[in-house]
């Protein structure tokens, strides 16, 4: 199963990626912003995006990516208040993560993505 | 200076807690707050931040403007990003600072969710570093300040909340 991050921090990225290898998870695609995310989604399964990024944000990243693909995106970002929750899921995320994380919750999130 | 100027208690003290809990849940490394010294005359205030070593900065705007400044030592950067991505660092690399950075980026987030329960809502910028010794920074002037030591077992660091009136 192939997983894109989308992060424009390069140790966020890093953080994730070794939690996905902790649940045996390694074919891993990277994104440093939504608009290389846009460029990569189309191989990947499943989607782990960052919310504020430059060049093109996450919610935009994921209302862009929804034009044209159902992959299951998951939402990971500091932004943890009931509005922004809302607000993502609306704009087509399946499920959110906020930061600080445990990395086991990235595994269950796929888990339950994949059911 | 108008009341907006004046940093709320909830406002600074919401940064200061984050920062204990996210160096712990994502460092594993333990601070504790040493120290607060609020800057809301203009007899206390100074435009310019002698910094330490490393330098995260994040801005804030909305319904309540401003910034957050962390300013570490390398040893403390190195130990806090070493914590994050579970290796060791020897010097300041590329890593170093995008860690910092996000780490001020996390606690600025958590301390907006605690906030906007309250009713205290503003959007964050993306975080920036500087990186040099005994480097300082120009805040804006008419802007009031929050100062919060921190002691780690490798040393001390602080973080300044910043608010500007509307």
């Amino acid at each position: 199963m192939k997983i894109l991050v989308v992060d424009d921090s390069a140790v966020m990225r890093k953080i994730v990626i070794k939690a996905l290898a902790q649940g045996g998870h390694d074919d891993i695609l990277e994104a440093a912003n939504g608009k290389e995310g846009l460029a990569a989604a189309g191989q990947a399964d499943v989607v782990f995006t960052d919310w504020n990024m430059p060049v093109m944000d996450g919610l935009t990243f994921v209302r862009e990516l929804r034009k044209s693909s159902q992959v299951p995106i998951v939402m990971v970002t500091t932004e943890g208040g009931k509005k922004q929750v809302i607000e993502a899921l609306k704009s087509g995320a399946n499920d959110y993560i906020v930061k600080p994380f445990k990395p086991g919750v990235l595994i269950t999130k796929i888990d339950n993505l994949l059911k | 200076m108008t009341d907006s100027c004046i940093i709320t208690d909830d406002l600074a003290q919401s940064f200061a807690d984050s920062t204990v809990s996210v160096l712990w849940k994502m460092a594993e490394m333990k601070c504790v707050c040493s120290g607060r010294r609020e800057m809301n005359d203009d007899s206390q205030h100074s435009d310019v931040v002698d910094c330490l070593d490393i330098t995260a900065i994040i801005g804030f705007s909305g319904r309540r403007r401003g910034s957050v400044i962390m300013s570490m030592t390398n040893e403390i950067a190195q130990q806090a990003v070493g914590g994050m991505l579970g290796v060791d660092f020897e010097e300041i690399n590329s890593d170093v600072c995008d860690g910092v950075g996000e780490l001020v980026n996390v606690i600025a987030g958590s301390a907006k969710t605690k906030l906007q329960v309250m009713d205290i809502d503003f959007d964050l910028s993306i975080p920036n570093t500087v990186v040099g010794q005994n480097h300082q920074i120009k805040v804006s002037s008419g802007a009031r300040s929050t100062h919060f030591d921190f002691a780690t077992s490798a040393g001390a660091f602080f973080i300044e909340v910043y608010l500007r009136g509307n």
